[in-house]
C-alpha cells in the first residue's frame, strides 16, 4: 500500500489508520465542538455543557467513522479522489444519522433534530477534516521533493571517498585485483548513491547498499572494523525510506569505530512482527569524544525522513550504554503494490 | 652510514591504516630518485610518533590528522614544544583543518589522495627549513 503515502504524485486521502492522522482527526472534529459550543453559549459557564452534550453526539460517530475508514483504505484508495471524498462525506452523514436516530432521544435537551441539520453539520465538519488534509498534502509534497535533498546530503561524507580512493591508490602495484574489485563496489555503491533517492526502498536493497559501503571501509581499516549482520528475521520486501541503513553505518564507522585504536563491532539487526520493521544498530562507544556533532546531523536528518514518510507511525530512539551507542527504528511494514 | 645516507631526509610516517601507510611508501619510493630520503619507522598514532621522534633522528613526519589515540593536531602541538622539531607535514583527507594546521607551523598540508609531485614538492620545503640539514651544510 504505497498509496497511502504522500509521495507527491497527486493528492490522495490520508491513511485512516496511521495515528498520527487519527490524532488530527480528533483534535480537529473536538476542536469544532467546542467553537460550536462557544457559539451557543450565551454565559462563559455554559461553555462545558454545551461541549459535553456536542462531544456525546460527535465522539461515537468520530470514533466508529474512523475504524471504518480504517478498515475500508483499499476500497477508499482504489477510488478516484473526488469518488472517495463524496464516499466518506456519504458515510459521515449515514452514521450521524443513524446515531442520532437511534439514541438521539438519549441526548439531554431532547428535541428532536431534523435530518437536514445532522447533515449540514457532518457534511461541514468532514469537509473542514478533508480540506485540512487536502491542503497538507499540497504542503507536504515540496517537502518531499526536499527529503530528496534531505537523502541527498545525508549520502555520503566527502572524505569517504577521498579515503576510498587513497585506498585502492594503495592496492594497485601491490594487489591489482584487490584494486578492481574495490573500485566495482566503489562505482555500485556510487551509482546508488547519485540516483534518485527520494522514495522508498526495498530493505534488501538498503542491505545490499550498506554491505557494499562496509565491504570499501573494511579495506580501509582491516581487522579494526567488524560487522555483525542479523537479517534472519527480516522482511526482505518491507520499504524503508532510501538511504535509510547506510547514513547510520557510516555514522557508526565514522564514530564508533575510527576513533578506537582496537577497533570495534557494528551490529546491525533486522527483524519484522508483521506490522512492524525494526532496525537496531549498535556500535562501540567512545564517552567524550567527538560522537555528538556530527552524529546528531546524520540521526536528525534520517529521523525528519521518517517521520515525512511515515509521520508518527515510525519512531527512532538513540542512547548511549555500557560503552555502546544504539539506534533502534521502528517503522510500519508497508510492501510495494503488487 | 654513507654520505647520501647522512643527507637523506629522514621521515616518519604516521596513519592509523595500513593502505593509507603504504601508499605513502609507494611515493616515497617515487620521491627517492630526486630527493634522498630513509624512512625512519611507521607509527599508528600520535602517541607512537612521539616515542619514535623521542628516540630516533626524525626530519619530518609525515601526520595524518584523524587518528585514535592522540590526533594529529594534539601530536602537532607536543611536537612543537620539543627544543628541536620535526617539520611536520599534514595528510589528510580532510580541507577543514587547514587553518588550524598552520598555527601549529606545519610546513604544508596535503590533501588525500596525494600526489608524488606535491609530496616531493612538500619534502623538499622541510628540508629546506630543517635545522638538522642546515647544520650539515
Amino acid at each position: 500500500m504505497p498509496s497511502i503515502n504522500q509521495t507527491g504524485a497527486g493528492i490522495r486521502l490520508p491513511n485512516f489508520c496511521n495515528l498520527g492522522v487519527m490524532l488530527r482527526v480528533l483534535v480537529i472534529a473536538n476542536a469544532l465542538v467546542l467553537a460550536a459550543a462557544a457559539v451557543r453559549a450565551t454565559r462563559p459557564a455554559e461553555i462545558a455543557g454545551n461541549f459535553l452534550v456536542g462531544a456525546a453526539f460527535a465522539e461515537p460517530v468520530l470514533i466508529v467513522s474512523l475504524l471504518l475508514l480504517c478498515a475500508g483504505r483499499r476500497f477508499l484508495h482504489a477510488l478516484r479522489y473526488p469518488a472517495a471524498i463524496a464516499a466518506v462525506v456519504a458515510l459521515e452523514v449515514a452514521l450521524a444519522w443513524a446515531w442520532v436516530a437511534a439514541f438521539g432521544e438519549l441526548l439531554p435537551g431532547g428535541a428532536p433534530v431534523s435530518f437536514a441539520r445532522v447533515a449540514l453539520l457532518v457534511v461541514f465538519v468532514t469537509a473542514v477534516i478533508l480540506a485540512y488534509f487536502d491542503l497538507r498534502a499540497r504542503a507536504l509534497a515540496p517537502a518531499i521533493a526536499e527529503a530528496r535533498i534531505q537523502a541527498l546530503q545525508a549520502r555520503i561524507r566527502p572524505h569517504f571517498l577521498y579515503n576510498s580512493i587513497n585506498a585502492v591508490l594503495s592496492l594497485i602495484r601491490s594487489d591489482p585485483r584487490r584494486a578492481e574489485q574495490a573500485l566495482e563496489d566503489l562505482a555500485d555503491l556510487f551509482r546508488v548513491l547519485m540516483a534518485d533517492n527520494r522514495s522508498l526502498a526495498p530493505i534488501a536493497k538498503e542491505i545490499d547498499i550498506a554491505r557494499q559501503y562496509l565491504a570499501i571501509e573494511q579495506l580501509r581499516l582491516g581487522e579494526r572494523l567488524r560487522v555483525s549482520w542479523r537479517t534472519g528475521a527480516m522482511p526482505a520486501d518491507a520499504l524503508v525510506p532510501a538511504l535509510l541503513l547506510q547514513p547510520l553505518v557510516e555514522n557508526a564507522v565514522y564514530h564508533g569505530v575510527e576513533p578506537l585504536e582496537s577497533g570495534g563491532e557494528i551490529a546491525i539487526e533486522v527483524s519484522g512482527t508483521g506490522e512492524e520493521v525494526v532496525i537496531h544498530l549498535t556500535n562501540p562507544y567512545r564517552p567524550g569524544g567527538d560522537h555528538h556533532s556530527g552524529n546528531r546531523m546524520a540521526l536528525a536528518n534520517i529521523r525528519e525522513r521518517l517521520q515525512l514518510h511515515f509521520d508518527a507511525e515510525a519512531s527512532m530512539r538513540e542512547r548511549a550504554a555500557d560503552g555502546a551507542w544504539e539506534v533502534t527504528i521502528r517503522l510500519p511494514y508497508i510492501t510495494a503494490p503488487r | 652510514m654513507t654520505l647520501a645516507d647522512a643527507r637523506a631526509c629522514r621521515i616518519l610516517v604516521a596513519d592509523d591504516e595500513a593502505p593509507a601507510r603504504a601508499r605513502l611508501r609507494d611515493l616515497l619510493d617515487d620521491c627517492r630518485a630526486e630527493l634522498p630520503l630513509v624512512i625512519v619507522d611507521e607509527a599508528r598514532n600520535g602517541r607512537e610518533v612521539l616515542e619514535i621522534v623521542a628516540r630516533e633522528k626524525v626530519d619530518v613526519v609525515l601526520l595524518d590528522i584523524r587518528m585514535p589515540q592522540m590526533d594529529g593536531m594534539e601530536t602537532a602541538r607536543h611536537l612543537a614544544a620539543m627544543e628541536r622539531p620535526p617539520g611536520i607535514v599534514f595528510t589528510t583527507a580532510f580541507d577543514a583543518y587547514a587553518i588550524k594546521a598552520f598555527e601549529v607551523n606545519a610546513i604544508d598540508y596535503l590533501l588525500k589522495p596525494i600526489r608524488a609531485a606535491r609530496l616531493l614538492a612538500a619534502l623538499r620545503k622541510a628540508s629546506a627549513a630543517a635545522p638538522s640539514r642546515e647544520a650539515l651544510a
